[in-house]
């Protein structure tokens, strides 16, 4: 009975505790707004200028500007005028007996504000020159077989399609979008494994 | 016996649900020209409307259904030309749009316009004046593509008949 009655003693002593301190505050902020611009969402370009395999050389990086909006979720994320660039990676100038011009290139980017979104496409190009020998052939004799194929070209106002390379997350949140920097993962703090004695 | 009747009650809703299904890189994929097309217009890189002709199955289950929207684009465009230069049109077939997704397509579909026996007869008579004739490519023109990569969709799946 003595232990019980000490044991309830013990029991409603009351234990001296720190003070209770109010939680920190934590700044909530809402989410910056994300959007993903999904891998091979296609993308409408325009040439605004011509390239030729008169003056083009592999290497050579030309511009291109968006044609049309690329929209996500009802959203402008890439409006029209935005600037883009490829690369020529073959150029085979035209030459005499009428031999044609030929160039590949590939799109390369977007840049879009500070953000450059990769493309994935080609544009290949001939020239004519079969008929146009023929016809100098024709009338001016052997003379006809200096006569030079046409180049190859990306007219300007050509319209060129490219594919959006990866999948890319944009923080839209800006006055311009930004490349979205991923959060960091939670870090799980596992107990530590009991070791063998 | 409620449960019996309960899962009964939510194997159809069990079977709506989608499932990933993935369509293998060069599944081919039988497209056709949705509108009329001609050398005589036609310009380099300007797009053509296609849309598929057979479902696209995967396995057993259809994923791409006949009659989908795709996109090509005029890869070549050859007016005809003095001596008789017939025109060729070239389209290259670019994407299906299904959804939100996009699945890229490969291929070619080649039209080069016939030289006739008129033809080479007016070519013997005129000369260098005789222009060829345009290459003109009717609705309903077959384009045969392949998909250019692997493609994972989320689908309901519907059995092919």
């Amino acid at each position: 009975m003595h232990v019980i009655a000490l044991a309830l003693l013990q029991v409603s002593v009351p234990v001296a505790r720190p003070p209770l301190q109010p939680p920190p505050q934590v700044e909530l902020s809402a989410p910056a707004p994300l959007v993903i611009l999904a891998r091979d969402t296609p993308v409408e370009l325009m040439a605004p200028t011509e390239v030729s395999t008169d003056h083009a050389k592999p290497g050579t990086r030309f511009k291109l500007r968006v044609n049309k909006p690329v929209v996500v979720n009802g959203r402008t994320i890439v409006p029209v005028g935005t600037p883009a660039y490829g690369e020529v990676v073959t150029a085979s100038a035209s030459e005499a007996l009428g031999v044609s011009g030929k160039m590949t290139a590939r799109l390369i980017a977007i840049r879009l504000g500070e953000v450059e979104i990769p493309l994935d496409g080609q544009v290949s190009a001939k020239g004519t020159g079969a008929g146009s020998a023929g016809m100098a052939i024709l009338f001016t004799g052997v003379a006809g077989l200096f006569h030079r194929g046409n180049n190859a070209k990306i007219k300007a106002g050509e319209l060129v399609t490219g594919f959006v390379a990866h999948d890319i997350a944009l923080d839209v949140s800006g006055p311009s979008p930004r490349l979205a920097v991923p959060a960091p993962l939670p870090v799980s703090v596992a107990p530590p494994a009991p070791t063998a004695q | 016996m409620r449960r019996w009747l309960a899962l009964v009650a939510a194997a159809p809703l069990l079977a709506a649900q989608p499932v990933p299904l993935q369509l293998p890189a060069g599944t081919p994929v039988l497209l056709e020209t949705a509108q009329p097309l001609s050398s005589k217009t036609a310009v380099n890189g300007d797009r053509v409307e296609l849309r598929t002709v057979k479902d696209v199955l995967a396995g057993t289950v259809v994923v791409i259904p006949k009659g989908t929207r795709a996109v090509g684009q005029i890869a070549d465009a050859r007016a005809k030309g003095a001596m008789g230069m017939s025109g060729r049109l070239t389209v290259s077939p670019l994407y299906i749009a299904f959804g939100d997704r996009y699945i890229r397509l490969v291929g070619a579909a080649v039209r080069r316009a016939r030289v006739s026996g008129g033809g080479v007869v007016g070519l013997a008579t005129l000369g260098a004046a005789f222009t060829g004739r345009s290459a003109v490519m009717p609705e309903g023109a077959p384009v045969e593509a392949t998909t250019l990569s692997a493609v994972t969709i989320d689908i309901a799946p519907v059995a092919a008949p």
